[in-house]
Protein backbone atom coordinates (compact mmCIF):
# COMPACT_ATOMS: atom_id res chain seq x y z
CA UNK A 1 0.00 0.00 0.00
CA UNK A 2 1.94 3.07 -0.73
CA UNK A 3 2.44 6.09 1.34
CA UNK A 4 0.55 7.98 -1.49
CA UNK A 5 -2.83 6.08 -0.51
CA UNK A 6 -2.40 6.62 2.99
CA UNK A 7 -2.26 10.42 2.24
CA UNK A 8 -5.44 10.19 -0.05
CA UNK A 9 -6.93 8.92 2.63
CA UNK A 10 -5.56 10.78 5.41
CA UNK A 11 -6.55 13.98 3.20
CA UNK A 12 -9.99 12.43 3.12
CA UNK A 13 -10.24 12.25 7.08
CA UNK A 14 -8.79 15.52 7.68
CA UNK A 15 -11.09 17.25 4.95
CA UNK A 16 -14.51 15.54 6.92
CA UNK A 17 -13.04 16.92 10.29
CA UNK A 18 -12.12 20.47 9.71
CA UNK A 19 -15.57 21.39 7.65
CA UNK A 20 -13.35 23.39 6.05
CA UNK A 21 -14.09 21.90 2.37
CA UNK A 22 -15.68 18.96 1.49
CA UNK A 23 -13.55 15.74 0.86
CA UNK A 24 -13.53 13.92 -2.52
CA UNK A 25 -16.13 11.34 -0.54
CA UNK A 26 -17.58 10.51 2.75
CA UNK A 27 -14.46 8.34 4.59
CA UNK A 28 -15.47 5.43 6.91
CA UNK A 29 -13.72 4.91 9.82
CA UNK A 30 -14.37 2.30 12.03
CA UNK A 31 -13.34 0.86 15.44
CA UNK A 32 -12.59 -2.60 14.47
CA UNK A 33 -9.55 -4.10 16.40
CA UNK A 34 -11.42 -7.18 17.33
CA UNK A 35 -13.24 -7.96 14.03
CA UNK A 36 -10.47 -7.60 11.90
CA UNK A 37 -8.65 -10.00 13.71
CA UNK A 38 -10.56 -12.74 14.26
CA UNK A 39 -11.91 -11.67 10.57
CA UNK A 40 -8.85 -12.96 9.20
CA UNK A 41 -8.53 -16.45 11.45
CA UNK A 42 -6.47 -15.19 15.05
CA UNK A 43 -8.03 -14.78 18.34
CA UNK A 44 -7.42 -11.85 20.47
CA UNK A 45 -5.94 -14.25 22.84
CA UNK A 46 -3.06 -14.87 20.06
CA UNK A 47 -2.31 -11.11 19.80
CA UNK A 48 -1.79 -10.76 23.28
CA UNK A 49 -0.17 -13.52 24.22
CA UNK A 50 2.26 -14.21 21.35
CA UNK A 51 2.31 -12.12 18.31
CA UNK A 52 1.38 -8.52 18.42
CA UNK A 53 2.50 -8.74 14.52
CA UNK A 54 -0.74 -10.06 13.93
CA UNK A 55 -1.90 -6.37 14.27
CA UNK A 56 -0.42 -5.18 10.96
CA UNK A 57 -0.95 -8.10 9.36
CA UNK A 58 -4.59 -8.15 9.52
CA UNK A 59 -4.97 -4.06 8.98
CA UNK A 60 -2.94 -4.28 5.82
CA UNK A 61 -4.96 -7.14 5.01
CA UNK A 62 -8.32 -5.21 5.85
CA UNK A 63 -7.16 -2.10 3.78
CA UNK A 64 -6.47 -4.26 0.41
CA UNK A 65 -10.08 -6.19 0.98
CA UNK A 66 -12.42 -3.89 2.28
CA UNK A 67 -10.61 -0.33 1.30
CA UNK A 68 -11.60 1.36 4.83
CA UNK A 69 -10.05 4.56 5.30
CA UNK A 70 -8.24 4.06 8.69
CA UNK A 71 -9.13 3.23 12.32
CA UNK A 72 -11.29 5.17 14.88
CA UNK A 73 -8.80 4.09 17.40
CA UNK A 74 -7.10 1.03 18.33
CA UNK A 75 -9.42 -0.25 21.42
CA UNK A 76 -8.30 -3.11 24.24
CA UNK A 77 -4.76 -2.28 24.21
CA UNK A 78 -3.28 -3.32 27.77
CA UNK A 79 -0.30 -5.21 29.40
CA UNK A 80 -1.88 -7.52 30.75
CA UNK A 81 1.27 -9.49 31.97
CA UNK A 82 1.69 -6.76 34.35
CA UNK A 83 -1.48 -6.79 36.44
CA UNK A 84 -0.81 -10.66 36.45
CA UNK A 85 2.85 -9.97 38.13
CA UNK A 86 1.11 -7.86 40.91
CA UNK A 87 -1.72 -10.70 41.34
CA UNK A 88 -4.85 -9.05 39.83
CA UNK A 89 -6.22 -6.59 38.31
CA UNK A 90 -9.62 -6.16 36.29
CA UNK A 91 -9.25 -7.55 33.39
CA UNK A 92 -8.00 -10.94 31.50
CA UNK A 93 -7.20 -12.30 28.50
CA UNK A 94 -9.40 -14.76 26.87
CA UNK A 95 -9.72 -16.18 23.37
CA UNK A 96 -12.66 -12.73 22.88
CA UNK A 97 -9.78 -10.53 23.88
CA UNK A 98 -9.56 -7.95 27.32
CA UNK A 99 -12.84 -8.95 29.43
CA UNK A 100 -13.44 -7.73 32.99
CA UNK A 101 -12.21 -10.66 34.75
CA UNK A 102 -14.12 -9.75 37.95
CA UNK A 103 -16.48 -7.15 38.01
CA UNK A 104 -16.56 -7.10 41.62
CA UNK A 105 -13.18 -5.89 41.49
CA UNK A 106 -14.26 -2.52 40.21
CA UNK A 107 -15.47 -1.83 43.66
CA UNK A 108 -12.28 -1.21 45.57
CA UNK A 109 -13.46 2.13 47.19
CA UNK A 110 -16.33 1.60 49.84
CA UNK A 111 -19.04 4.96 50.32
CA UNK A 112 -17.17 6.30 53.33
CA UNK A 113 -13.73 6.78 51.96
CA UNK A 114 -14.77 9.92 49.58
CA UNK A 115 -13.15 12.20 51.81
CA UNK A 116 -9.92 10.15 51.69
CA UNK A 117 -9.50 10.80 47.98
CA UNK A 118 -10.13 14.00 47.96
CA UNK A 119 -7.34 14.66 50.78
CA UNK A 120 -4.84 13.03 48.81
CA UNK A 121 -6.11 11.40 45.70
CA UNK A 122 -3.03 9.86 44.37
CA UNK A 123 -2.00 8.48 47.86
CA UNK A 124 -5.25 7.09 48.80
CA UNK A 125 -5.14 5.04 45.38
CA UNK A 126 -1.48 4.11 46.41
CA UNK A 127 -2.79 3.45 50.05
CA UNK A 128 -5.98 2.05 49.40
CA UNK A 129 -7.11 1.13 46.07
CA UNK A 130 -3.91 -0.67 45.13
CA UNK A 131 -4.02 -3.32 47.78
CA UNK A 132 -7.10 -4.03 46.99
CA UNK A 133 -7.07 -5.04 43.31
CA UNK A 134 -3.87 -6.65 43.09
CA UNK A 135 -3.18 -8.97 45.50
CA UNK A 136 0.87 -9.16 45.95
CA UNK A 137 0.67 -5.42 47.34
CA UNK A 138 -1.93 -6.91 49.95
CA UNK A 139 0.71 -7.95 52.27
CA UNK A 140 2.18 -4.39 52.64
CA UNK A 141 6.00 -3.66 52.34
CA UNK A 142 7.24 -6.73 51.76
CA UNK A 143 10.30 -8.00 49.45
CA UNK A 144 7.29 -10.17 47.20
CA UNK A 145 5.31 -7.02 46.57
CA UNK A 146 8.57 -4.97 45.33
CA UNK A 147 9.29 -7.48 42.89
CA UNK A 148 5.63 -7.49 42.15
CA UNK A 149 5.70 -3.55 41.58
CA UNK A 150 9.50 -4.30 39.64
CA UNK A 151 8.03 -6.82 37.23
CA UNK A 152 4.69 -4.86 36.84
CA UNK A 153 6.74 -1.76 35.63
CA UNK A 154 8.70 -4.18 33.46
CA UNK A 155 6.48 -6.31 31.70
CA UNK A 156 4.58 -2.99 30.89
CA UNK A 157 7.91 -1.07 28.93
CA UNK A 158 8.35 -4.62 27.40
CA UNK A 159 4.57 -4.36 25.94
CA UNK A 160 5.21 -0.92 25.12
CA UNK A 161 8.62 -1.55 23.01
CA UNK A 162 6.69 -4.26 21.06
CA UNK A 163 3.11 -3.04 20.88
CA UNK A 164 3.72 0.81 20.00
CA UNK A 165 5.80 0.04 17.18
CA UNK A 166 3.30 -1.85 15.77
CA UNK A 167 0.98 0.52 15.76
CA UNK A 168 3.13 2.32 13.15
CA UNK A 169 3.41 -0.62 11.29
CA UNK A 170 -0.11 -0.78 10.91
CA UNK A 171 -0.25 2.99 9.58
CA UNK A 172 2.56 1.73 7.11
CA UNK A 173 0.08 -0.61 5.86
CA UNK A 174 -2.32 2.49 4.74
CA UNK A 175 -4.27 2.94 7.89
CA UNK A 176 -3.93 6.50 9.19
CA UNK A 177 -5.11 5.62 13.16
CA UNK A 178 -6.83 8.95 14.15
CA UNK A 179 -7.83 9.28 17.77
CA UNK A 180 -5.29 6.96 19.86
CA UNK A 181 -2.89 9.49 21.31
CA UNK A 182 -4.49 8.62 25.23
CA UNK A 183 -7.55 9.09 26.81
CA UNK A 184 -9.72 12.02 27.60
CA UNK A 185 -11.69 10.52 31.16
CA UNK A 186 -14.64 11.84 32.89
CA UNK A 187 -13.85 12.18 36.44
CA UNK A 188 -17.22 10.86 37.12
CA UNK A 189 -16.43 8.10 34.62
CA UNK A 190 -13.11 7.48 36.57
CA UNK A 191 -15.17 6.85 40.05
CA UNK A 192 -17.54 4.87 38.19
CA UNK A 193 -15.03 2.74 36.02
CA UNK A 194 -12.46 1.94 38.31
CA UNK A 195 -13.25 3.20 41.71
CA UNK A 196 -17.58 2.31 43.00
CA UNK A 197 -18.88 0.12 40.03
CA UNK A 198 -22.10 1.03 38.39
CA UNK A 199 -24.15 0.33 41.22
CA UNK A 200 -22.32 2.27 43.81
CA UNK A 201 -21.61 5.56 41.71
CA UNK A 202 -25.51 5.90 41.41
CA UNK A 203 -26.25 5.16 44.62
CA UNK A 204 -23.71 7.89 45.47
CA UNK A 205 -25.06 10.59 43.08
CA UNK A 206 -28.37 10.26 45.22
CA UNK A 207 -26.63 9.78 48.83
CA UNK A 208 -23.67 11.75 48.88
CA UNK A 209 -23.71 14.39 46.06
CA UNK A 210 -20.99 16.61 47.31
CA UNK A 211 -18.74 14.17 48.39
CA UNK A 212 -18.79 13.12 44.86
CA UNK A 213 -18.39 16.83 43.73
CA UNK A 214 -15.71 17.12 45.39
CA UNK A 215 -13.90 13.60 44.61
CA UNK A 216 -14.63 15.02 40.63
CA UNK A 217 -12.98 18.10 41.48
CA UNK A 218 -9.47 16.69 42.68
CA UNK A 219 -9.54 14.36 40.07
CA UNK A 220 -10.22 16.61 36.84
CA UNK A 221 -7.63 18.55 38.46
CA UNK A 222 -5.00 15.45 38.53
CA UNK A 223 -6.22 15.16 34.84
CA UNK A 224 -5.61 18.70 33.53
CA UNK A 225 -2.26 19.08 35.53
CA UNK A 226 -1.15 15.33 34.63
CA UNK A 227 -2.43 13.82 32.06
CA UNK A 228 -3.48 16.25 29.50
CA UNK A 229 -0.72 17.89 28.73
CA UNK A 230 0.55 15.26 26.91
CA UNK A 231 -1.68 16.06 24.03
CA UNK A 232 -0.81 17.95 21.63
CA UNK A 233 -1.97 19.70 18.31
CA UNK A 234 -1.29 17.58 15.64
CA UNK A 235 -1.70 18.95 11.99
CA UNK A 236 -3.16 15.06 10.55
CA UNK A 237 -6.51 15.60 13.01
CA UNK A 238 -4.93 12.70 15.10
CA UNK A 239 -5.47 13.07 18.90
CA UNK A 240 -6.85 11.28 22.32
CA UNK A 241 -10.05 9.39 22.64
CA UNK A 242 -12.73 9.78 24.76
CA UNK A 243 -15.06 7.41 25.47
CA UNK A 244 -17.74 8.37 27.68
CA UNK A 245 -20.39 5.78 30.41
CA UNK A 246 -22.36 7.18 33.10
CA UNK A 247 -23.73 10.06 31.01
CA UNK A 248 -26.53 8.44 29.53
CA UNK A 249 -28.09 6.79 32.38
CA UNK A 250 -28.42 10.62 34.21
CA UNK A 251 -31.50 12.51 34.06
CA UNK A 252 -31.21 15.65 32.76
CA UNK A 253 -30.91 17.46 35.84
CA UNK A 254 -27.81 14.98 37.07
CA UNK A 255 -26.19 15.55 33.70
CA UNK A 256 -26.53 18.91 34.08
CA UNK A 257 -25.10 18.93 37.19
CA UNK A 258 -22.43 15.86 37.57
CA UNK A 259 -21.82 15.38 33.97
CA UNK A 260 -21.88 18.53 31.38
CA UNK A 261 -19.37 21.14 33.19
CA UNK A 262 -16.28 18.90 33.01
CA UNK A 263 -17.21 17.74 29.81
CA UNK A 264 -17.38 20.89 28.61
CA UNK A 265 -14.13 21.89 30.79
CA UNK A 266 -12.33 19.26 28.93
CA UNK A 267 -13.60 20.00 25.44
CA UNK A 268 -12.77 23.45 25.67
CA UNK A 269 -9.20 22.50 26.77
CA UNK A 270 -8.65 20.74 23.73
CA UNK A 271 -10.68 23.27 21.86
CA UNK A 272 -8.42 25.94 22.77
CA UNK A 273 -5.19 24.24 21.79
CA UNK A 274 -6.47 22.84 18.88
CA UNK A 275 -6.28 19.16 20.05
CA UNK A 276 -8.35 16.76 17.74
CA UNK A 277 -10.19 14.30 19.98
CA UNK A 278 -12.53 11.41 19.01
CA UNK A 279 -15.00 10.84 21.47
CA UNK A 280 -17.70 8.10 21.83
CA UNK A 281 -21.20 9.21 23.57
CA UNK A 282 -22.51 6.05 24.64
CA UNK A 283 -26.27 5.65 24.58
CA UNK A 284 -28.66 8.21 23.24
CA UNK A 285 -27.31 12.23 24.28
CA UNK A 286 -30.37 13.39 22.45
CA UNK A 287 -32.23 14.56 25.15
CA UNK A 288 -28.96 16.53 26.34
CA UNK A 289 -28.66 18.72 22.98
CA UNK A 290 -29.93 21.52 24.44
CA UNK A 291 -27.87 21.61 27.17
CA UNK A 292 -24.56 20.77 24.40
CA UNK A 293 -25.60 23.89 23.04
CA UNK A 294 -22.88 25.43 25.42
CA UNK A 295 -20.47 23.45 23.79
CA UNK A 296 -17.76 26.39 21.84
CA UNK A 297 -18.11 25.48 17.82
CA UNK A 298 -15.37 24.06 16.90
CA UNK A 299 -13.77 22.64 13.96
CA UNK A 300 -11.64 19.64 16.16
CA UNK A 301 -14.02 17.32 17.86
CA UNK A 302 -15.31 14.38 16.33
CA UNK A 303 -18.09 12.24 17.94
CA UNK A 304 -19.97 8.88 17.80
CA UNK A 305 -22.88 8.49 19.19
CA UNK A 306 -24.44 4.69 20.09
CA UNK A 307 -28.00 5.47 19.43
CA UNK A 308 -30.39 8.22 18.26
CA UNK A 309 -31.46 9.69 15.45
CA UNK A 310 -28.14 10.59 13.58
CA UNK A 311 -30.01 13.29 11.14
CA UNK A 312 -30.95 15.17 14.41
CA UNK A 313 -27.49 14.46 16.07
CA UNK A 314 -26.15 16.41 12.67
CA UNK A 315 -28.75 19.04 12.04
CA UNK A 316 -28.42 19.78 16.38
CA UNK A 317 -24.81 19.14 17.07
CA UNK A 318 -22.98 19.66 13.57
CA UNK A 319 -21.38 22.71 14.72
CA UNK A 320 -19.66 21.10 17.98
CA UNK A 321 -18.53 17.98 16.24
CA UNK A 322 -17.85 15.85 13.02
CA UNK A 323 -20.57 13.33 13.40
CA UNK A 324 -19.76 9.69 12.47
CA UNK A 325 -21.52 6.51 12.53
CA UNK A 326 -24.75 5.55 11.50
CA UNK A 327 -24.55 2.14 11.05
CA UNK A 328 -25.58 -0.34 13.47
CA UNK A 329 -23.69 -2.78 14.53
CA UNK A 330 -26.89 -5.41 14.73
CA UNK A 331 -27.54 -4.51 10.88
CA UNK A 332 -23.58 -5.02 9.94
CA UNK A 333 -23.99 -8.62 11.85
CA UNK A 334 -27.38 -9.94 11.38
CA UNK A 335 -28.55 -8.06 8.19
CA UNK A 336 -28.83 -8.70 4.96
CA UNK A 337 -26.47 -7.16 2.14
CA UNK A 338 -29.34 -5.26 0.28
CA UNK A 339 -30.27 -3.96 4.10
CA UNK A 340 -26.92 -2.43 4.65
CA UNK A 341 -26.85 -0.98 0.77
CA UNK A 342 -30.09 0.68 1.93
CA UNK A 343 -29.05 1.80 5.58
CA UNK A 344 -25.52 3.13 3.79
CA UNK A 345 -27.86 5.33 1.54
CA UNK A 346 -30.15 6.53 3.99
CA UNK A 347 -27.65 7.85 6.35
CA UNK A 348 -25.75 9.42 3.45
CA UNK A 349 -29.08 11.10 2.70
CA UNK A 350 -29.41 12.29 6.38
CA UNK A 351 -25.77 13.38 7.16
CA UNK A 352 -23.34 13.38 4.36
CA UNK A 353 -24.69 16.95 2.79
CA UNK A 354 -22.76 19.53 3.66
CA UNK A 355 -19.76 17.50 4.86
CA UNK A 356 -18.64 17.11 8.29
CA UNK A 357 -20.02 13.40 8.25
CA UNK A 358 -17.67 10.32 8.38
CA UNK A 359 -19.61 6.92 8.29
CA UNK A 360 -18.83 4.38 10.94
CA UNK A 361 -20.56 1.88 13.00
CA UNK A 362 -22.62 3.06 15.80
CA UNK A 363 -19.83 0.69 18.29
CA UNK A 364 -16.96 -1.07 18.24
CA UNK A 365 -16.54 -4.26 15.70
CA UNK A 366 -14.94 -5.72 18.69
CA UNK A 367 -15.06 -9.61 17.67
CA UNK A 368 -15.90 -11.33 13.91
CA UNK A 369 -19.90 -11.95 14.93
CA UNK A 370 -20.28 -8.13 15.27
CA UNK A 371 -20.11 -7.92 11.15
CA UNK A 372 -20.07 -10.07 8.18
CA UNK A 373 -17.60 -9.75 5.71
CA UNK A 374 -20.14 -9.52 2.83
CA UNK A 375 -21.95 -6.67 4.77
CA UNK A 376 -18.52 -4.63 5.09
CA UNK A 377 -17.82 -5.14 1.48
CA UNK A 378 -21.31 -3.80 0.62
CA UNK A 379 -21.01 -1.01 2.72
CA UNK A 380 -18.17 0.36 1.33
CA UNK A 381 -19.17 -0.40 -2.45
CA UNK A 382 -22.25 1.47 -1.98
CA UNK A 383 -20.12 4.28 -0.26
CA UNK A 384 -18.33 4.79 -3.15
CA UNK A 385 -21.00 4.73 -5.48
CA UNK A 386 -23.00 6.76 -2.88
CA UNK A 387 -20.48 8.76 -1.14
CA UNK A 388 -18.87 10.87 -3.49
CA UNK A 389 -19.26 15.01 -3.21
CA UNK B 1 -1.92 -3.18 57.54
CA UNK B 2 -1.03 0.06 58.43
CA UNK B 3 -1.28 2.69 55.37
CA UNK B 4 2.19 3.95 55.56
CA UNK B 5 3.10 0.01 54.72
CA UNK B 6 2.30 1.31 50.76
CA UNK B 7 3.95 4.34 51.40
CA UNK B 8 7.13 2.96 52.18
CA UNK B 9 6.43 0.43 50.14
CA UNK B 10 5.98 2.74 47.18
CA UNK B 11 9.09 4.85 48.24
CA UNK B 12 10.85 1.43 47.97
CA UNK B 13 9.51 1.19 44.52
CA UNK B 14 9.87 4.74 43.17
CA UNK B 15 13.82 4.89 44.64
CA UNK B 16 15.24 1.93 43.05
CA UNK B 17 12.94 2.29 40.15
CA UNK B 18 13.36 5.57 39.56
CA UNK B 19 16.40 6.47 40.64
CA UNK B 20 17.68 7.49 37.12
CA UNK B 21 15.34 10.38 36.74
CA UNK B 22 17.06 13.84 37.41
CA UNK B 23 14.59 15.58 39.93
CA UNK B 24 12.62 14.00 43.41
CA UNK B 25 10.12 16.13 41.78
CA UNK B 26 10.62 13.75 38.41
CA UNK B 27 10.34 10.87 40.51
CA UNK B 28 7.54 12.10 42.25
CA UNK B 29 5.46 12.59 38.92
CA UNK B 30 6.49 9.05 37.48
CA UNK B 31 5.76 7.15 40.76
CA UNK B 32 1.89 8.99 40.63
CA UNK B 33 1.76 8.36 36.61
CA UNK B 34 2.66 4.91 37.29
CA UNK B 35 -0.22 4.35 40.25
CA UNK B 36 -2.71 6.20 38.00
CA UNK B 37 -2.42 4.27 35.67
CA UNK B 38 -2.58 0.60 37.11
CA UNK B 39 -5.76 1.94 39.23
CA UNK B 40 -7.30 1.88 35.68
CA UNK B 41 -6.45 -1.43 35.45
Amino acid sequence: MSQETYQTRLDRIKKAVKREELPDRVPALFQYFGWIIEYYGYSLADYYRDDPAIAPECYRKGMEEFGFDGAFNLNNVSSYKSTEAMGGGMYAVTERGIQVSNIATAEVMSENEYPLLTKDFIGYLRDYTMPRRFSKLAGGNTDEALQALKTAQTEKLKFLSVVAPGWGQIEKAGCPIMWHAGVLTHPVDFLLDYLRDFKGITLDLRRRPQEVLDAMAVIQDYLMKNVYPAFKADPDCKGPFWPTHLACFLNRKQFEKFYFPYFNETLTYCIDRKIYSGLILEGNWEAYFDTMQDIPDNNYLVSTMEFGDFKNFKARMGKKFTVCGGLPVSTLALASREDCVDQVKKILDDCAPGGGFILSADKALLNAGDAKGENMKAVMETLELYGKY
Amino acid sequence: MENNEMKALFDRFRDETFSSLPTEAAKDAAIAAFIFGFAKL
